[in-house]
């Protein structure tokens, strides 16, 4: 709601465990990466002392949009490539909100691929999970936008394609981006600090991260995973926090989230993969304040309402 | 009273703050509200109200008693909780039908400044206190014992963090011979924000002493430096005064050094001369003495004055933190004496 | 003037004064010549001074179409009458008409009463290009078969003395004319021009009333013609506006305050109404990124405490289908006003059809049961928005209201509605829920739960679109999908159990009854008005609520000896070829009624691009039960 004279008198300040945020068990497959981003929300919800009941997560379709099930928050599990739409609805009429959306690459970069430049230009206040697992997961191994060239799945079994759609490409292309961030489900330090900085930029804050699907896609990530040397971290004292994940991978790369052309050079893709904070500016406009109005008792209302109906009167 | 044209300027300059409060206001009426229309016994009501909530459409289409009849499964709440309840709906109503704008307050000559500030906000802490026992009574948290006194109001300094910090904003008309500012500090917390519209002659720089570091003052004769008060996330007062007082601004968000968030653009050179009602020639006389100081002090080229830590934190916003001071005017006056004193960084 | 037409042109001072209980004019020109606005003018002057009045527009499809052709017809009819007037009636009697193109369009589609009264733009005749003159030669002859009586009038010459573009004062020109025509109040057309231009400068202003009085002072001189209408006027207040300031009038009345919406003809001007004020009282028009963007984001509104509203036509209605599915299945409560047209496909955009009740009431995979009403006047677009929120809020339902382009466009006033601060919405409590609520806690008997939403503390659930239980975990267990099923189709029943069955227009027996839903009532009673003064034993049914039907129907027709839909879709024609009683696809609600009644209702429909006229209509009547009246 709109902040309400009722909720200013009685402040109670709450303190909350990552157990408060634990919904029913998780089911996704074991060595699934999204075990991890959930660990790492759960703590997320707990360090930041969010309430659960004012905190929301919003899905659309998928292994990733399951998600909301196994948190013990609000939750709306929608249909596929539609969280976006259903979470700027929400947030426009309930800014108090705490607002998450995950997704999975199917759902946001091929069947939600609209709503998704839409809600990044909106910049509504909101934290954009997407799990990218390279595959469509749920419904057993079909091509999505983010399969690597020549990836055999079982709708181009003779291997995809076309070159994989690039995530942070297309965010940073698009006009009034505010937050663009790349971890990964296998760096837990630096999932949980890119989230944590996610949560705390007003906009909307897009993060992708890079997550392992331990049936289908495995091997993808194999290299990334096993060797550090072909991470690259990119630090700035504007940047994702440091929680000793630089000290597992040794390439550091300085870079200014304020320089959006480097930005958009460095996350073309390469043979490295490229973690931490690509673009932050907290000062592009926002739809939701720009669309924040004052509220009126239904008194007021009708009086507006027959001032406008004197305009029509015979 | 014809209306002064400066304090309606001030009251519109203030719209951003009072749609603050009003709209915090506005939901609470509508919560309230809603909570009757939903608590109420079915059986002890007509359907009148049932009735009206379809509309005209539904007139001779739907049969509004059938329709309650069916799908009312509203929660019953006892007679008690309803009559409260009606009570804080009525005390918050009155208050958002009454005021179309910032709560004006006019002095009458010769009258208290501090008395007629404490009236306007006994009135908004009547629906504060509405408030509380509303939402303390519909999460079943309402103890008659000890808070029934809370129906009647609130007064200020019993005033919680939230409270104060949507507090609305008040213009206030007086004789320059009856502003002593001073009396204000009190009122000074949260995100209280008190436009003094000054008729007749006015002391010179009636606002310097309390020109404490979290607090937005304005000293000025121009309405649309105002703007800048109503944007200050803290407390602020400001007096539009005539041409020949002082004027200068202190905007605690322009940055941690004296230099960065004072600026005086005029500094009377006469002498005062006359006592103007409670405010003595020498008092005038140490007020404007206090302001050319802090003038001086901000002006040295190298004056990168720090303020302490705590007044730091104050400056970015989190006002709230800052404890109210036995007499904070006093005890700043004294911080910003200090700050005047200190020679430059050489 | 002269003119070597082949028609009879009437002598321009020859008509003289008729009285008469009702006229319908149309001003037809050039898309942008702002025939449209005159004809707005001129309706609510006349409803200020008493009359009744219907005002529908005529709108090209495009919004630049190539100047001086039958395609770009654009325009308005006006039907003023001494008693209420509710639909746009059968023909025009007098037309003004800016070129000969335009009046041909409006001859071919037999809008022009014959021997109506025609003044036309009389610079065309002598135009220096050739082509221009061999067109209106062209033009006269065919227009010759209507017998019309043609009184050419020199619109530009005059409006130069005036204005340097004379392009963009003809329409007030002709206001002017007629004024003086119809014999209006100047002073009331003068403050008419001062409101309807109030966002313009002075001196247009001024401008457009000098054009006015020029025109007035004209027809004063060179015409003869008057017509006479009774004024009455009104014990009531009365407001006028079309239907769709109406609708997005009535959701600030109904304390709507999200609308997310998608541009689409002819829904949009409901959000260009929104647009202007919806701020005003704290509501928030969102133009989403497309139409399916549009109903997610009101379902998350929705979902986040309000009751929001979607406003779209037949195209965006189909893409809407899968979130529908998603507000039913989860109960989230949400109003989608449909203003229907021409379909499928992008059909006709800016015409009225009723082809998409069907689609409102089963167009979603899986079984879907939502609420479908229908405003049949412009008063009811206000007030329906009250009750559809009322409802969708208590059922946690999904309500399509099915408006139309007739609806839409046209412009007629009605009383003032009286503004009651119980139509508000109610805001959500979000005080804390017990530790035992469930999100959906159904009421065995009525299928009916109270909702919960985020901000309530111990609530917490996930909606989700999979099957569910009470407590919104999905569960495939047996059973689960059975009873939750049930549960969102009982609301329905009881929904129904609530309706009052309908009134009967006319006798309550008879031979014939005919069966209307959405803006054919003004045209189905007028016939039937008509055919009962022939002595004709006919009456007429109008549904508002279409799902779930409203009860007593078919006690209804068991009084009648036929029971026939009229409706603006498309069915089969009995006499069709291949067509047979087994084949034939009727109307969609004679296919509904048929379904729900096991009654043979019959049905006539028309898909003509324009409101039904109510001759028509009682041509019908006549064919069926009328054999050996003459008239």
């Amino acid at each position: 709601m709109t902040c309400s004279l009722l909720d200013c008198g009685t402040v109670e300040e709450r303190d909350f465990e990552m157990s408060d945020f634990e919904g029913t068990v998780a089911r996704w497959c074991p060595g699934c990466g999204d075990h991890a981003v959930l660990s790492s929300v759960q703590r997320l919800l707990a360090d930041e002392r969010l309430p659960p009941e004012q905190t929301v997560f919003v899905s659309g379709i998928g292994c990733s949009s399951r998600f909301p099930h196994y948190l013990n928050t609000y939750g709306f599990h929608g249909i596929h490539g539609r969280a976006l739409p259903l979470a700027t609805g929400m947030k426009l009429v309930r800014p108090d909100l705490h607002t998450f959306v995950v997704m999975g690459d199917g759902d946001c970069c091929s069947i939600g691929a609209a709503h998704w430049v839409h809600a990044i230009r909106y910049n509504v206040d909101m934290v954009v999970i997407l799990l990218d697992n390279n595959i469509y997961g749920l419904t057993k191994k079909q091509t999505s936008p983010t399969t690597p060239q020549g990836f055999g799945t079982n709708t181009q079994p003779r291997g995809s394609y076309l070159p994989a759609l690039d995530p942070l490409s297309v965010t940073l292309g698009v006009t009034n981006a505010s937050f663009v961030a790349q971890t990964a489900d296998w760096a837990p330090g630096h999932l949980y600090e890119t989230l944590r900085a996610a949560y705390r930029h007003r906009g909307f804050s897009f993060v992708r991260v890079l997550q392992r699907c331990p049936v289908w896609t495995l091997s993808i990530f194999r290299t990334a995973v096993q060797q550090p040397q072909m991470t690259e971290l990119l630090l700035h004292e504007d940047g994702i926090g440091d929680d000793g994940t630089s000290q597992l991978y040794k390439n550091h790369l300085s870079h200014d989230p304020a320089d959006l052309d480097r930005a958009r050079a460095l996350a073309r893709a390469g043979d490295r993969v490229r973690l931490g904070l690509f673009f932050h500016d907290p000062t592009r406009p926002r739809y939701d304040a720009l669309r924040a109005l004052p509220v009126h008792t239904a008194e007021e209302r009708i009086a507006t309402l027959n001032e406008e109906l004197d305009r029509y009167a015979v | 009273m014809p209306s002064d044209p400066r304090a309606d300027a001030a009251a519109r300059a203030l719209a951003a703050p009072w749609e603050r409060f009003h709209s915090a206001l506005a939901e609470a009426v509508e919560e309230v509200r809603s909570y009757l229309r939903s608590h109420a016994a079915p059986n002890g009501r007509d359907d009148t109200g049932g009735r009206a909530a379809l509309g005209p459409f539904a007139d001779g289409r739907i049969d509004a008693a059938r329709f309650a009849a069916l799908v009312e499964r509203e929660e019953v709440t006892d007679a008690d909780t309803l009559a409260r309840m009606t009570r804080a709906f009525e005390a918050l109503s009155a208050l958002a039908a009454r005021a179309d704008g910032p709560l004006r307050i006019d002095v009458p000559p010769g009258g208290d400044l501090r008395a007629c500030v404490e009236r306007a906000l006994t009135e908004v802490g009547r629906a504060l206190g509405a408030a509380r026992v509303a939402q303390l009574s519909r999460s079943g948290r309402y103890d008659d014992a000890a808070h029934r006194d809370l129906l009647r109001g609130i007064p200020f300094v019993a005033w919680g963090v939230g409270e104060r910090n949507l507090a609305p904003p008040l213009v206030v008309s007086i004789d320059g011979a009856d502003l002593r500012a001073s009396d204000l500090a009190v009122f000074l917390d949260g995100a209280m924000k008190i436009v003094l519209v000054v008729r007749g002659p006015s002391p010179p720089a009636p606002l310097a002493r309390l020109t404490t570091p979290g607090t937005y003052v304005l000293q000025t004769s121009d309405v649309a430096e105002l703007a800048g008060l109503a944007a200050a996330p803290g407390p602020g007062l400001a007096a539009l005064v005539p041409e020949d007082a002082a004027r200068f601004r202190h905007d605690p968000s322009a940055g941690i050094t004296l230099a960065e968030r004072l600026t005086v653009t005029h500094v009377p050179s006469a002498t005062p001369r006359h006592a103007l009602g409670g405010s003595s020639v020498l008092q005038q006389t140490e007020d404007l003495r206090q302001l050319a100081e802090l003038a001086a002090a901000a002006a040295r080229p190298t004056a990168a004055v720090c303020a302490p830590a705590e007044t730091a934190a104050v400056a970015s916003g989190h006002a709230e933190a800052e404890p109210i001071a036995s007499d904070p005017a006093g005890r700043l006056a004294a911080w910003l004496l200090q700050q005047a004193e200190l020679p430059g960084p050489g | 003037m002269s003119t070597r037409s082949p028609v009879s042109v009437t002598d321009a001072s020859a008509p003289g004064a008729i009285r008469v209980r009702e006229h319908a004019v149309e001003v037809v020109s050039d898309s942008g010549e702002g025939a449209q606005k005159c004809g707005q003018f001129f309706g609510a002057i006349s409803a200020k001074l008493g009359n009744g009045v219907w005002t529908v527009e005529i709108i090209p499809a495009e919004i630049q179409p190539p100047a001086r052709t039958p395609s770009g017809a654009s325009g308005v009819r006006i039907r003023i009458g001494s008693g209420a007037v509710t639909n746009w009636g059968d023909h025009a009697d007098l037309v003004v008409a800016f070129n000969e193109q335009v009046l041909l369009a409006r001859h071919r589609c037999d809008a022009l009463a014959p021997g109506a009264i025609v003044l036309i733009e009389s610079m065309w005749a002598e135009h220096h290009d050739e082509r221009i003159r061999a067109q209106w030669q062209a033009a006269m002859t065919e227009l010759a078969s209507g017998g019309y009586r043609i009184v050419p009038v020199p619109m530009e010459q005059e409006c130069l003395e005036i204005v340097d573009n004379a392009r963009r004062g003809k329409n007030m020109f002709v206001l002017g004319l007629l004024a003086a025509i119809y014999d209006r109040d100047l002073d009331r057309v003068r403050a008419q021009i001062e409101l309807g231009f109030e966002k313009k400068s002075e001196a247009i202003r001024a401008a457009n009333i000098q054009l006015m009085e020029r025109g007035a002072a004209w027809a004063r001189e060179h015409l003869g013609l008057r017509v006479e209408i009774e004024t009455v006027a009104s014990d009531h207040d009365l407001v006028v506006m079309n239907g769709n300031q109406a609708l997005g009038m009535g959701a600030i009345a109904a304390g709507f305050d999200f609308c997310a919406m998608y541009p689409i003809t002819p829904a949009t001007s409901v959000s260009h109404y929104l647009a202007d004020v919806f701020d005003t009282v704290g509501g928030t028009l969102h133009q989403a990124e497309d139409e399916i963007a549009a109903i997610g984001a009101a379902i998350g509104a929705s979902y986040a405490g309000k009751v929001a509203f979607t406003v779209t036509s037949g195209p965006g209605l189909a893409l809407k289908t899968e979130f529908i599915g998603l507000a039913v299945m989860t109960e989230v409560p949400l109003v989608i006003v449909n203003v229907q047209r021409g379909g499928p496909s992008t059909g006709l955009p800016t015409k009225v059809e009723q082809s998409d009740l069907l689609a409102a009431m089963f167009g979603q995979p899986g079984d879907v049961p939502k609420v479908v009403m229908a405003p049949a006047t412009i008063e009811e677009c206000f007030h329906c928005m009250v009750t559809a929120r009322r409802i969708a809020e208590t059922f946690r339902c999904v309500v399509v209201i099915l408006s139309d382009a007739n609806l839409a466009t046209g412009v007629q006033p009605f009383p003032r509605p009286q503004l009651d601060v119980e139509w508000q919405a109610r805001r959500p409590d979000l005080s804390p829920v017990s530790e035992r609520a469930r999100p959906f806690d159904w009421d065995d008997r009525t299928g009916l739960s109270r909702r919960i939403i985020p901000g309530q503390p111990g609530g917490m659930h996930t909606l989700t679109g999979l099957i569910h239980d009470e407590d919104s975990k999905v569960s495939y267990a047996p059973g689960v999908n059975e009873r939750a099923c049930s549960m969102r189709s009982r609301k329905m029943a009881v929904l129904q159990q609530t309706l009052e069955p309908p009134r009967v227009h006319g006798a309550e027996t008879g031979r014939l009854l005919i069966v209307g839903w959405g803006s054919t009532r003004g045209a189905i009673e007028e016939a039937v008005d008509r055919a009962r003064e022939e002595g004709l034993a006919v009456s007429a049914l109008h549904m508002r609520f279409l799902s779930p039907l409203e009860p007593g129907l078919k006690d209804i027709f068991r009084r009648f000896d036929q029971v026939l839909t009229v409706e603006i879709n498309y069915s089969d024609k009995p006499d069709d070829p291949f067509v047979t009683d087994e084949n034939r696809r009727r109307g969609q609600l004679c296919f509904v009624l048929r379904a729900q009644t096991l009654v043979d209702v019959d049905c006539w429909t028309r898909v003509p691009g324009e409101p039904l006229r109510p001759g028509r209509i009682l041509t019908e009547i006549r064919s069926r039960i009328g054999e050996g009246v003459e008239r």
